[in-house]
């Protein structure tokens, strides 16, 4: 029986066609997306996140649509196989609040649903040390920046340290590996987000990069602002909010500025350094912002 | 009529179901869903996260126990019975018109699927001293606390030289109204006297807002249950108070008739003598008057005296059929049926209780 075949039989639907093949079908309901995974736990996991962010959020994480039999994702012998909505209408930035929302919404859910069993993840680690060693073949030059940056990279490990010290009890939640902008659509007025099916990680940084991302396409005052929504749903004062403060703080851009630099020649070297200046504050900028929300909502508690 | 606004508000709802409405109904709180793929009835409620999950494992037990009468909730795509939107909870039904000729019925239908509900969910509790000595202080209390606030009101009006015709009405009624209460309180006493000496109490799934609208018919002519959001498990007396009190407010409802439902009703599940006894104290107790007080006293400028006096007679006539129904069952002898024990009223005797 062909997965077409298949698909009809166990999801009910009628008339399927692909619209483009492996990953993207027609139906009866409107256009789906096909998801194949070879790790049973790793496709648990993922649709434990998206069933458990999607309560009572405005916003939609593309959940497994179920089968006749209630199922979460059929096997097709091969692989397990799972369906689900499809958009591609971006969702943009403009609503603040919607994806301030889905992310507390996804904090919490990550938070409450702590899941680890027999699940491979990655946990990412930032290592100085290695920093240090990859700009070491550059460090004899005269360019400023990169021994500021190197200095100023030290104290923020430090500081990352102190905080994660501060909250050593705590568990980092998982996440999946990638979360951005990108993956929000829009159906009717709401968010519906679209993740994917990579191996978790046990880290803030997919949310610290969203962030990040956010900055890149707005202002510092919107990523306040999405900070402030978050809060709402997952308040950021307790010790995730130190943990994510914790990997905000960690100079993680300290290797793309890195693998920025050429010293083949002194042009590629200075358009090298000019990319990394460039990198370097846009994550200053980031930081600064992030800090600033930090005091300022640290300041309102106390008030 | 819909508007684009309306699809909007309701598509992130309907998405769940992947249902795009053609057309949308406003039926309260109910909206009609014309879609392409039928007709739906959509249902917003507003019930936290323990009480969507207690609704939709009333509404699967009953259809595992046997009790099939029930407006089935047809799931999500992801599997849901209920979609969680902000604060407000959405459910999905096939859409019942209503169907005229079956009206008469409704009663007799309603009371005799309360029946088969209770019935298939009857249980007889292990006595606990603690829950009956709480419930018992917890209704009494209230009671005494309602029965001193008329009373005070009473006090207030009396002392004025010209009293409003909402008062004059509610003291020339004043005593039977404190007589009534009286006999509730006394009623409410036997039963826990009862309880502590037999040490037994029996519950069932009570649907917890019996009311005919809560009864509609399929196309075939089948009466259909909905609206369990607030389902409880206590007494079962507990919705037959609430239905019988409702019922007396219709202008033609006769004893007779109150008496042949509760027969109907006890097909299913005959009441214990304590039983009968708790039912007409909860009924006698006259809450409906004192409610037709507060409204006086609380807003009154927002009716007319004669708005406020006319629903507070109409709560006393009621209350007075009310008084004669309890009269007329409490002498009633039990009703003699051929079967006078449902085959299977313990259903749930394998610590399986719904």
């Amino acid at each position: 029986m062909g997965l077409i075949n298949l698909l009809e039989n166990e999801y009910e639907l009628y008339g399927v066609r692909w619209k483009q093949e492996p990953h993207i079908i027609m139906t009866d309901f409107g256009e789906k997306r096909i998801r194949y995974w070879k790790d049973e736990e790793m496709l648990k996991w993922h649709v434990r996140w998206r069933d458990e962010s999607s309560r009572g959020s405005g916003a939609v994480p593309d959940r497994m649509i179920r089968t006749r039999d209630k199922e979460a994702a059929v096997f097709d012998g091969k692989h397990w196989i799972t369906l689900h909505d499809y958009a591609e209408i971006l969702f943009g930035c403009e609503e603040v609040e919607r994806w301030g929302q889905f992310i507390g919404q996804l904090l919490t859910a990550s938070v409450q649903g702590n899941y680890k069993k027999d699940l491979s993840i990655e946990q990412p680690a930032f290592n100085y040390y290695d920093c240090l060693e990859l700009a070491q073949k550059y460090t004899d030059g005269t360019f400023q920046i990169l021994n500021t940056s190197l200095a100023e990279a030290k104290k923020r490990v430090l500081f990352a340290e102190a905080l994660n010290k501060k909250v050593q009890n705590t568990d980092v939640p998982i996440f999946e590996k990638e979360i951005c902008i990108a993956n929000g659509k829009r159906i009717f007025h709401f968010l519906f987000y679209q993740g994917g099916d990579s191996k978790p990680v046990q880290s803030y940084l997919p949310i610290r990069n969203f962030l990040f991302e956010w900055l890149e396409h707005n202002s510092p005052l919107s990523l306040k602002m999405l900070l402030t929504e978050i809060d709402r749903t997952f308040p950021l004062s307790g010790d995730h909010g130190l943990l994510l403060l914790a990997e905000i703080t960690t100079p993680w851009e300290l290797n793309d500025c890195l693998k920025q630099l050429d010293n083949t020649s002194l042009e590629k070297m200075v358009e090298g350094m000019n990319r990394y200046e460039a990198i370097w504050d846009a994550n200053r900028t980031f930081l600064k912002t992030v800090t600033e929300w930090f005091d300022e909502n640290r300041r309102k508690v106390a008030l | 009529m819909t508007t684009e606004k309306e699809t909007l508000n309701y598509g992130p709802v309907l998405f769940h179901y992947d249902l795009f409405p053609e057309k949308l109904e406003r039926h309260g709180k109910v909206k009609k869903v014309i879609t392409k793929r039928g007709t739906f009835a959509l249902k917003e409620a507003e019930m936290n996260e323990e009480e969507r999950s207690w609704f939709t494992h009333v509404i699967q037990r009953l259809s595992e126990i046997g009790f099939h009468q029930v407006v089935p909730l047809y799931p999500t795509k992801f599997g849901d019975y209920t979609v969680q939107l902000g604060p407000k909870t959405y459910y999905l039904m096939p859409w019942f018109a209503s169907d005229e000729r079956n009206e008469r019925a409704k009663d007799e239908v309603l009371l005799d699927h309360l029946g088969k509900v209770h019935a298939l969910t009857l249980k007889e509790q292990d006595f606990s001293n603690e829950v009956v000595e709480h419930s018992y202080q917890y209704l009494m209390n209230r009671w005494e606390n309602r029965q001193f606030e008329m009373e005070r009101f009473t006090e207030e009006a009396e002392q004025k030289t010209y009293m409003s015709p909402f008062e004059l009405t509610y003291l020339s009624h004043f005593h039977n109204i404190m007589r009534m209460t009286e006999e509730a309180k006394r009623r409410l006493k036997d039963w826990y006297d009862t309880c502590q000496r037999e040490k037994r109490y029996r519950s069932v799934l009570c649907h917890g807002k019996v009311s005919r609208n809560h009864l509609i018919f399929n196309p075939t002519g089948d009466g259909h249950l909905l609206n369990f959001e607030k389902a409880v498990l206590d007494t079962p007396v507990r919705d037959l108070a609430v239905y019988f009190r409702r019922a007396a407010h219709q202008r033609d409802w006769t004893i007779e008739e109150g008496k042949l439902l509760l027969d109907l009703y006890e097909k299913h599940v005959p009441l214990l003598n304590e039983e009968r006894g708790l039912l007409i104290s909860y009924l006698s107790y006259p809450e409906p008057v004192f409610n037709a007080v507060d409204l006086y006293c609380s807003k009154r400028t927002q009716y007319s005296q004669i708005e406020l006096v006319h629903r507070l007679e109409s709560r006393i006539r009621a209350m007075k059929k009310i008084r004669d129904f309890c009269d007329a069952i409490m002498i009633a002898p039990p009703p003699a049926f051929e079967e006078t024990v449902p085959n299977k009223i313990h259903i749930n005797n394998e610590e399986d209780h719904i």
